[in-house]
């Protein structure tokens, strides 16, 4: 047996060493923390999430195991001063356990802005594993585009992920890429029970009745249920970030991962976190133009005008992922006529479950090459994907089999080969439309009432004469809609839209299940006639009818419409028709003419039309031409004429 | 002795895992796994996260399997994907191209090299299945199984000594 004396002296002189320098390096480290105010540093706040707008700045993270301290949601430096002695403690037999790898970003904070060069080097195999083993080489924001048909997705949403080239296994790839749809993403938002009631959802969400949170998943789970299932295009924004602010951004999502707040619908919902994450990396504030609501188009207007570290746009690259609806519909119309018809023929025969399905002509002559046939192949199946994703009752399931079979099998006998049908489409970026608020001051003059000044906020706004960019073609979506009539020094209420949408929806195809009916909903308030001011009465209205598209930038429409109203006709019924036409972005125009009669007095309608000319094609600034007329049995003829000038904010 | 007590169990290590290794691997996900009752989560809204926090890879399929062991390789991975992405999958194996099918190559990992090949004999075992009734008669999770076994089938046989999965 050797003898042990010298190295156990050593080992007990080392440990004894490593045990006061351990126990120094926290207790300098906090020495420099008080001596610097670094608790009170923008960059420790923010990694706490503290909300230094409040008049005692809190975290906006919900006490647990997010802070070390009780008081860490309330009180920062006992929150780093308690992380520091977490930093230096003894590792666990669980290493994901230890401050270090719960904490990343924090250790980051200690290492780069501290300089604490002696922190204990740990394995954090959770961390590592989520953050693709330190091969991360890029984030993407996700803007997810809006929903008319789901009041929660009306403005759209917001994602992160990052990439990563990864593989099933955790391995590195052997192909390097620019990442897949196996990359870690980032989610937000309101935890809520199934099956709410929709007003309780409302309330609750505008005041922070739900808790909120992150979870991640792989991104191809959310393509799935944002793209498939909801029918939506994405739109990935690719960040210009360095390798420190990447390393950050991750580090502090990590952290966040599955951290509770509360959520506010307006405030503080997915936008605003996310903002907040890339600000907290790049080191730029995020603020919505000034907006006291956080819409998540905002985003991305204010991303669009910043910088990165090396001078160059933050966003470095955009890309779009077609929703099923839009990218069958593009495909359609790069079809040729034959092309066209050759597709409504194969997919009416394969829908027809009583005879085998029969491929039309077209793909039996000798003139048309295997590229035109595929291109043709290539929509079917993007149309079957189409009613697959707008097919929520499952109704059209059963009829779609065959439909499915028969033009993968026709698909695979041609060359392989991707066509690319229907992705050359050239739809600006959401960003790049008007932006999200109005303003407008309209002179008008009212042949009965004189001349006067509208004022007009809009809040939210997407109309028929929005720059469009990302949206549904021929909608419209207003919330909180006011305008005021100031005539002869006197102002009254014009109207008020709490809530209005519009959505026209046109045959762009004769294929069985693209055509949806077009619908619109109001409710608010508004002056009861053209002819006098005042006058208000509360409003709800809504109308169901069909549209159809003369030219792609066109459309026509009729509906039917009720109405019930608080003045002395409760309630009315009608129909209205409108054409929407677009010639260039220069110049839009909508017309709509509509007449409505007291249920107890149908043969004194009330007829009402609108005309408005947008001229410009500018994001932040437009004319309008105004032209109104009413006529009811009371007043007789109204007409009023105005030039507006908005200004989109 | 000691040394050779150490050789037999790690010995009995490797063994162990290679047998731990093979059953993984060659475990049927949707038999054994519950792969088949995956569907993407219902969120509602763009804005709403379900209440049921649901993972995809491990903790999801974890829940729903009989032996957590054998569920929780890249081999389950895989299967996951293909049965959430198969509609894209199945489009994309027909044309020969797509975001879906490439992500599906690039993440069982295989020699680059060999990816040409592996995509055209998973395209010429797809024609064959299409063209079988059985195979038209599935569900979407049925035909996403065969899809899955008919791609391990391939990548085992030809090409088991070129690629990370299976």
């Amino acid at each position: 047996m050797r003898s042990t004396g010298l190295p156990v002296f050593l080992l007990v002189f080392c440990l004894a060493f490593a045990s006061q320098s351990s126990n120094a390096a926290p207790h300098s480290l906090k020495d420099t923390v008080r001596l610097n105010s670094h608790a009170s540093d923008p960059l420790w706040l923010n990694l706490l999430q503290y909300d230094v707008s409040r008049a005692s700045p809190r975290s906006d993270v919900l006490p647990g195991d997010f802070f070390l301290t009780e008081n860490g949601h309330q009180d920062p430096l006992a929150e780093l001063s308690a992380f520091i002695d977490a930093a230096y403690a003894t590792i666990p037999d669980d290493p994901n356990t230890h401050a270090i790898c719960r904490f990343p970003a924090r250790v980051l904070y200690l290492r780069r802005v501290l300089d604490a060069n002696d922190l204990p080097e740990l394995s954090c195999p959770n961390y590592d594993a989520w953050s693709g083993y330190g091969r991360i080489t890029g984030a993407t924001l996700i803007f997810a585009s809006g929903s008319l048909g789901d009041p929660a997705t009306f403005y759209g949403h917001i994602l992160l992920k990052f990439t990563s080239n990864a593989t099933f296994s955790g391995n590195a790839a052997r192909q390097t890429g620019q990442g897949n749809l196996l990359d870690t993403s980032l989610n937000y938002g309101a935890v809520f029970p199934e099956n709410e009631n929709a007003v309780v959802y409302v309330v609750k969400g505008l005041f922070g009745g739900y808790s909120s949170t992150y979870t991640s998943v792989e991104y191809y789970e959310q393509r799935g249920d944002y793209v498939q299932s909801q029918d939506r295009d994405l739109w990935e924004y690719e960040l210009n970030l360095t390798p420190d602010q990447l390393e950050l951004l991750v580090a502090s999502s990590w952290e966040l991962y599955q951290q509770e707040n509360t959520y506010y619908f307006l405030s503080k919902n997915c936008a605003y976190r996310f903002a907040e994450l890339v600000a907290l990396a790049t080191g730029q504030d995020i603020d919505f133009q000034g907006k006291p609501w956080s819409l998540p188009l905002d985003v991305f207007v204010d991303l669009s005008t910043m910088r990165g570290s090396n001078g160059q746009p933050l966003i470095a690259n955009i890309e779009r992922i077609h929703a099923p609806t839009t990218r069958f519909l593009s495909a359609f119309e790069a079809l040729n006529d034959e092309q066209q018809a050759a597709l409504e023929l194969s997919v009416r025969s394969a829908l027809n479950a009583n005879q085998p399905y029969t491929p039309a002509p077209y793909f039996g002559r000798s003139d048309i090459s295997d590229k035109d046939r595929a291109e043709v192949v290539e929509a079917a199946l993007l149309y079957i994907a189409m009613i697959r994703a707008q097919d929520e009752d499952g109704d059209a399931a059963e009829d779609i089999a065959n439909l499915d079979t028969a033009f993968l099998v026709q698909r695979i006998k041609l060359p392989a080969g991707d066509t690319g049908i229907g992705l050359n489409d050239d739809a600006r970026p959401p960003h790049e439309g008007h932006r999200t608020s109005t303003a407008q001051m309209t002179y008008v003059d009212n042949n009965r009432l004189g001349g006067g000044i509208e004022l007009r906020l809009r809040p939210v706004l997407t109309d028929f004469l929005s720059l469009s960019a990302g949206e549904a073609p021929f909608s419209e979506l207003s919330m909180g809609d006011l305008s005021f009539i100031v005539r002869d020094g006197k102002a009254s209420l014009q109207t008020f839209d709490a809530l209005r949408i519009t959505s026209i929806s046109t045959r762009r195809t004769g294929l069985p299940y693209e055509y949806k009916p077009s619908w619109r909903l109001r409710f608010g308030a508004e002056s009861g006639s053209l002819a006098r001011d005042g006058d208000v009465v509360a409003l709800a209205e809504f109308g169901y009818g069909h549209a159809f598209s003369p030219t792609a930038n066109t459309a026509l429409y009729g509906m039917v419409e009720g109405r019930l109203d608080t003045g002395s006709d409760v309630l009315q019924a009608g129909f209205r028709v409108g054409a929407i036409a677009r010639l260039d972005d220069s110049v839009q125009m909508m017309l709509s003419a509509r007449s409505l009669a007291p249920f107890q007095n149908y043969e004194k309608p009330t007829l009402q039309s609108d005309l408005v000319l947008r001229i410009g094609s500018q994001r932040d600034r437009d004319l309008r031409l105004i032209s109104r007329y009413e006529n009811d049995h009371i007043s007789g003829q109204t007409t009023e004429m105005g030039l507006t000038y908005s200004w989109h904010f | 002795m000691k040394k050779l007590n150490a050789i037999m169990m790690c010995t009995a290590v490797a063994v162990a895992s290679s047998v731990s290794m093979a059953s993984a691997q060659d475990v049927n996900p949707w038999q054994e796994c519950g792969i088949g009752a995956m569907v993407f989560p219902d969120n509602g809204t763009a804005s709403a996260i379900s209440n049921v926090v649901w993972d995809l890879g491990t903790t999801a399929v974890s829940s729903a399997m009989s032996s957590p062991d054998q569920c929780q390789g890249s081999t389950v991975q895989v299967a996951a994907f293909v049965r959430l992405g198969y509609d894209h999958i199945s489009r994309e194996t027909v044309v020969g191209d797509g975001e879906y099918l490439q992500t599906l190559m690039d993440g069982i990992n295989c020699d680059p090299a060999v990816q040409p090949a592996l995509l055209a004999d998973v395209r010429d075992g797809f024609a064959v299945q299409l063209q079988d009734a059985e195979y038209a008669a599935k569900d979407d999770s049925g035909k996403a199984e065969a899809y899955f076994l008919g791609l391990r089938d391939v990548v085992q046989t030809n090409y088991a000594d070129s690629c990370e999965s299976f």
